[in-house]
């Protein structure tokens, strides 16, 4: 069982214009896409993974998938992909800086990009770089030690961003999850 | 002759029933023992260092009146004698301005804090129900007609929980960056969360009059503890200020790191300093405990 929780919010830009996915079958499958004001008109990176994972085999690595959404995607959106399988490891891929968050041993750290083991408990976060850069990893982590579930966690996360900026920073994305 | 099988037949079932309840038993205490040994071992996992050293705190506290008639701050340390078997408590408790007997209050949790003591590193949620039960305690007394905050840290080998109520800070200076741990828990959390969820900003909520007025606080019946569930690893040269808003107030808390070079009296020195060269009109009490970790005595 995994809990998740998402906030999209335009700040003080005239639009959203990121995208957050989330999808819990077969895999649960989270992507957070950094977008751009002149692919507003443009077919929805969320919708072109959906489809892509729609058309991918059970087998198929994380690597593949992506290769197919960077074929359909415009090239400088920034985004992250990450995949967690029933033996709870969490496959992600990064391009440009969308950013996970592991919350593991008393420490954060960033999530690389590839295979990672996951154990019960553990919390990830992602989000773009409007979010995270208004956060310490000292923050996010006590945020989430002291957090009941994901909804609690990200409401906390929120509140130190709104502390320093009200939330007049550009779009802000972000995806947490417990395992 | 006397028919016997009754009898046996009546052994068997209660034979039958002993060794069910016996099997029983024996599978819930070996889960809990389980299950107690997973924990213990997870808590040993954060609470080792990595370099194979322990840490040690190098503790000191400052207070002062500021502008006020009282003092209605008040801090507790746990014996640093026990430190090794039960680790450090560290707690700051402020008296609610405007409300009646904050000084008393204040004291009040520091000496039954000091009651509940030894607390387990281990059992954080034992540890909140201790701090609910005086706050429950403060309830009964003064009905919301006064309360207290109280922000405290349980340093444990190189780990520390954390429990909060109200709006003291727990600050983290860690390679030249602070951070409030702790969440405030005022009316702006509601303001902020509303706004958000509409997609507006949330200037309002900052500029709204009321909007620091404390949601939760010792002295709130049945009130939500802030507290860890696993310990945040330590690191060499952390510092960990635990404080009252009359600190906070006098010093942004980005401002924090330029006083936190040296031992942990050095850093106590420079912010009292600092705080009373402010020379603000309406200075509030301030308290604080600094604690430096650090590898070496020397």
């Amino acid at each position: 069982m995994i809990d998740y929780a998402c906030f999209k919010h335009k700040g003080n830009a005239e639009n959203y214009y990121d995208e957050v996915f989330v999808s819990e079958l077969p895999f649960f499958t989270a992507a957070v896409f950094c977008g751009k004001e002149e692919y507003i008109n443009t077919l929805s990176c969320a919708f072109v993974l959906s489809e892509v994972l729609k058309d991918s085999k059970e087998g198929d690595q994380l690597e593949t998938i992506c290769a197919a959404l960077d074929e359909k995607i415009p090239e400088d959106i920034e985004y992250l992909v990450l995949r967690i399988d029933d033996s709870l490891k969490v496959d992600s891929l990064r391009r440009g800086q969308v950013l996970a968050c592991i919350a593991n041993n008393g420490e954060m750290m960033t999530l690389p990009n590839g295979i990672y083991g996951l154990k019960e408990g553990d919390m990830i976060v992602c989000s773009v770089k409007n979010f995270y850069s208004n956060l310490t990893n000292e923050g996010m982590l006590a945020d989430a030690l002291i957090s009941s579930d994901c909804n609690e966690w990200m409401d906390y996360m929120v509140r130190r961003v709104s502390d320093k900026t009200e939330l007049l920073c550009g779009n802000l994305s972000a995806v947490c999850i417990k395992v | 002759m006397v028919d016997l099988s009754y009898l046996v037949e009546s052994a068997r079932l209660w034979f039958f029933i002993g060794m069910t309840v016996i099997g029983t038993a024996f599978l819930v205490t070996l889960y809990f023992f389980i299950m107690y040994i997973l924990k213990v071992r997870k808590i040993r996992k954060v609470t080792s260092s990595g370099g194979g050293y322990l840490l040690y705190c190098d503790a000191a506290y400052f207070k002062g009146k500021g502008k006020r008639k009282n003092q209605e701050d008040s801090l507790y340390i746990s014996p640093i004698a026990d430190s090794a078997t039960n680790g450090t408590i560290f707690a700051v408790s402020d008296g609610m301005g405007g409300l009646a007997d904050g000084q008393v209050i204040s004291r009040y949790v520091t000496e039954r804090l000091a009651e509940e003591y030894p607390y387990s590193f281990e059992d954080t949620e034992a540890n909140a129900a201790k701090i609910r039960k005086i706050s429950d305690e403060v309830y009964e007394k003064y009905r919301l007609g006064g309360g207290a905050t109280l922000a405290m840290i349980h340093v444990y080998a190189n780990a520390m929980n954390f429990y909060s109520l109200g709006d003291s800070n727990i600050i983290l200076v860690r390679k030249g960056t602070a951070t409030v741990l702790n969440p405030k828990q005022n009316y702006i959390s509601y303001l902020v969360k509303k706004y958000a969820s509409a997609g507006e900003n949330t200037h309002e909520a900052y500029i709204n009059k009321s909007s620091k007025g404390l949601m939760d606080f010792v002295g709130n019946l049945n009130s939500k503890v802030i507290r860890t569930s696993s310990p945040i690893r330590l690191m060499e040269d952390d510092v960990i200020i635990i404080c009252s808003d009359g600190v906070t107030d006098a010093i942004p808390v980005v401002t924090v790191p330029r006083y936190t070079d040296g031992a942990a009296t050095a850093i106590a020195e420079k912010l009292k300093l600092r705080i009373r060269s402010a020379k603000r009109k309406r200075q509030d009490n301030y308290t604080a405990i600094v604690i430096k970790m650090d590898s070496s005595l020397f």
